[in-house]
């Protein structure tokens, strides 16, 4: 076992996200494309956001991270928002490493399912989530119920983001 | 072979003593004429699966069923309860109001501390309605200490050893509960996968990596094999299964496609609980590599016709 473990990070080499990992790093945070509290009247960030670079994403996400890290991923960040009621929805932005890589992603996260919405260059409203991809990005935001007003929210906030990706140097 | 737990080896030890006691007795032949088998409504199922609106009566009621929980939670008692609560999407975690169910159960049982044995997300226990009357209940909960220990799996045929919560061998009682849903590896993950929760990140790693085949997926023979290996370590002496509401696509992590049962399952067996778990997922127990792996360990009864199953609706 130990000798299968020390092996590891000779396997990592193999993904792009791991061969990738000596090009220079962006500098600034991904949660400037998180949406301000200042922006969603009533809504507040619920703990601190999670964030995972590379392969560290497994750690975050167990056996969802496989696809991310097969497509190109290069880092995420993680996070929850709630309103005075109690409502929760959840937002995860993943930044792949190239475009492609983000319509990879996307194509296998939605599929050609949900309902189309215009958000990014491409998105799609489910029961209870919403996909969408722009630029580099693949976004995904989740509630807890499938009702008016929360699906109302997940698209709100989408576009919060999506244009944050807009105006991303 | 199931490894032997510190209850199990006390019951085994009375029932010896007892069995002298009674051979001795001068009343043997009250033991000849006076014990009856017991009658149909004594006997307890294999496995019970309430179908209702409330997961958490459902699931109140499925342990009662099994024989209440003094059946297994004993005054004094330290209760280790694994949770499949690490993901926030719907579906992909167990229903708090079931968690809160067992744990609440645990406690008027007696219990002198119950211990979480795998932090759930932030925010899991506020997406319960009844978390707030129950606040004394999640009061009394000691989350896990992050300490692992290496422990030898000398019957494992691909995991030798794993290194474990420290915290499972501070509890007299197991509980497993686990969550019905899809997993895009294994195909389904219940009560046998849970266990991997108790392990450090770098055994699980070497569950998915440890044939050096590239992809956390790509040896799903020897994932499979070293979830039946790890379910060596300790028999639970109470499983749940929690198919209400389940993500049916995209899992571990989600968010997907739900699927809704509204059921609980309980059985002091994962090997029969998983094997009717999967079937909610539209999979049959032969699908289910772990399944037949476990079940070849000599950890339970995967073929469904072989137990007592009872099924209620409230």
């Amino acid at each position: 076992m130990i000798l299968s473990i020390l092996l590891f990070g000779f396997v990592l080499s193999f993904f792009p996200t791991f061969s990738q990992a000596e090009e220079p790093r962006p500098k600034e945070s991904l949660s400037h494309l998180m949406p301000l509290e200042s922006d969603l009247k009533g809504w507040n960030l619920d703990g601190e956001p999670q964030t995972a670079e590379g392969i560290r994403l497994f750690e975050l996400i167990n056996g969802g991270a496989e696809e991310y890290v097969k497509e190109g991923f290069s880092r995420a960040v993680m996070a929850t928002y709630r309103n005075q009621e109690g409502k929760r929805i959840n937002l995860d932005i993943y930044e792949m490493l190239s475009p492609e890589s983000a319509e990879r992603i996307y194509r296998k996260k939605a599929g050609d399912k949900g309902q189309k919405v215009s958000v990014g260059e491409e998105a799609a409203m489910e029961d209870y989530y919403l996909n969408f991809r722009k630029g580099v990005y693949q976004v995904t935001l989740s509630g807890y119920d499938t009702q008016r007003e929360t699906l109302d929210w997940l698209l709100r906030m989408a576009l919060l983001v999506a244009g944050k990706i807009g105006a991303s140097p | 072979m199931d490894p032997i737990t510190r209850r199990s080896f006390l019951k085994k030890a009375a029932c010896l003593g007892g069995g002298v006691l009674l051979s001795q007795s001068s009343l043997s032949g009250l033991a000849q004429s006076g014990l009856q088998a017991p009658s149909a409504s004594e006997i307890k199922p294999d496995l019970v699966a309430v179908k209702g609106k409330d997961p958490y009566v459902n699931t109140l009621r499925a342990i009662q069923e099994l024989g209440g929980i003094e059946a297994f939670v004993r005054r004094g008692d330290r209760v280790g309860v694994l949770v499949n609560s690490p993901f926030k999407n719907i579906g992909a975690s167990v229903n708090p109001d079931v968690a809160l169910a067992v744990i609440e159960k645990c406690l008027e049982g007696g219990a002198k501390e119950i211990r979480y044995l795998k932090e759930p997300h932030r925010g899991y226990w506020e997406r319960s309605p009844k978390g707030g009357e129950l606040a004394t209940v999640l009061k009394a909960l000691k989350y896990e200490s992050g300490d692992h220990v290496k422990v030898e799996i000398p019957g494992g045929l691909s995991l030798k050893d794993a290194r474990v919560t420290k915290d499972l061998w501070d509890c007299d009682v197991f509980i497993n509960i686990s969550i019905t849903k899809h997993h895009e590896g294994v195909l389904y993950s219940g009560a046998l996968k849970n266990m991997m929760g108790l392990c450090a990140f770098l055994t699980n790693s070497y569950f998915h990596w440890g044939t050096l085949k590239l992809g956390w997926f790509a040896d799903l023979d020897h994932l499979s094999q070293c979830i039946a290996d790890l379910n060596l370590i300790r028999k639970p002496d109470l499983c749940i299964a929690d198919a209400t509401t389940f993500i049916t696509e995209k899992g571990p992590y989600g968010p997907g496609k739900l699927g809704s049962a509204e059921t609980v399952v309980a059985s002091t067996n994962r090997v029969s609980l998983d094997a009717f778990g999967c079937r909610f997922l539209g999979l049959q127990p032969e699908e289910v590599l772990m399944i037949g792996k476990a079940s070849r360990h000599g950890l339970g009864e995967m073929k469904l016709d072989r137990i007592r199953i009872e099924s209620l609706s409230v």
